[in-house]
């Protein structure tokens, strides 16, 4: 079943970020590799006399993904809206992937400010993509102002710790079935990504784990793979578990010598 | 305008950096500076300037100009 993000019909369901790999090459390589519809990008101070951002501009457009620019580094409603505005200019998208910084030692998104600016850019015509921690009414006030695609964490940005709160994910799941929900940082390997997708997550974004792998291009195709599989036994219907064993043969017309008191 | 007026040299701040440049549109003043503005997004005083708005936008002295850049995310 094709997967729609905002009204965009993808193909696949995994977003992937641009930072921090060894090179531009390498990039591209594990862009093309992990078959994702939408990188993430951002904006930084452009240095007289250089190259202007031209170059990533050329390498992310090549791709043929959509870009999802991100609100990173900011940490109030005024620097969200003037990062968000900036971002359109630059990239020509309504999409911005709303960060405000809650807290430097876990980079914790800072959830009151977070609602304030998803309502002011929800106002400003932008497709908010609201990066927050996995809180339940926290989710449901972001939908709540507008948010059609909500992206929980699973750990903080960078950590690799995988998810470390599984309940509240499914809870999210259960409670906001309309709701596009896209794990956002902390996952570490393939399996932290099956898992999300098994919990019903739409879809998986995620950086590190790619960029910082030993091969970041192989990893790529890796969490393609993964993000796939969850997917498929999510809608396949995973069996329920059982404290005891049961028994996966059938045991009806087994061979006499199985009974009890045979010789 | 009078002559002292027109050689007067504008003052602003870009992207942190307080910089002298001769008075302009803010497209011809950027790129004066160096600024590659294809790709680029432009604020004063902390609101945007459209694309389409740089070269009818006149800096003044004293006014704090950003220029920002694509750049790799997360």
């Amino acid at each position: 079943m094709p997967f729609v993000l905002a009204d965009v019909e993808l193909g696949s369901r995994f977003l992937l970020g641009t930072a921090g790999y060894p090179s531009p090459a390498v990039l591209q390589q594990a862009a093309a590799a992990s078959g994702a519809g939408v990188l993430t990008v951002s904006l930084r101070r452009q240095m007289p006399g250089g190259a202007g951002g031209g170059r990533f501009f050329d390498l992310v457009r090549d791709t043929g993904c959509r870009v999802l620019p991100n609100t990173a580094g900011c940490r109030s409603l005024k620097e969200v809206m003037l990062t968000a505005s900036m971002a359109r200019e630059v990239f020509d998208t309504n999409w911005v992937k709303l960060e405000i910084i809650g807290d430097d030692y876990n980079l914790q998104p800072d959830p009151v400010l977070l609602v304030d600016a998803a309502r002011a850019l929800v106002g400003e015509g932008f497709e908010v993509f609201a990066y927050t921690t996995d809180d339940l009414v926290v989710c449901r006030r972001l939908a709540d102002v507008g948010c059609r695609v909500i992206m929980p964490w699973a750990s903080p940005i960078g950590s690799g710790l995988g998810l470390v709160n599984p309940y509240a994910l499914e809870t999210l799941r259960l409670r906001l079935p309309d709701v596009t929900l896209i794990v956002d940082a902390g996952i570490g390997s393939p399996a932290d990504a099956v898992k999300a997708m098994q919990l019903g997550m739409d879809a998986v974004l995620l950086n590190s784990a790619v960029a910082k792998a030993g091969d970041p291009v192989a990893m790529a195709r890796a969490f393609a793979l993964a993000i796939e599989a969850g997917r498929l036994a999510y809608e396949a219907g995973i069996m329920r578990t059982h404290d005891a064993a049961v028994a996966s043969t059938p045991v009806v017309g087994t061979p006499f010598w199985h009974h009890p008191g045979s010789s | 305008m009078n002559t002292e007026a027109r050689r007067h040299s504008l003052n602003i701040v870009v992207n942190g950096q307080a910089v002298e440049a001769p008075p302009g549109s803010l497209r011809s003043v950027l790129e004066t500076l160096g600024f590659d503005l294809r790709h680029a997004a432009v604020a004063v005083n902390e609101t945007i300037v459209p694309r389409h708005d740089l070269d009818g936008y006149a800096p003044a002295d004293g006014d704090r100009v950003e220029v920002v850049a694509p750049m790799e995310g997360g």
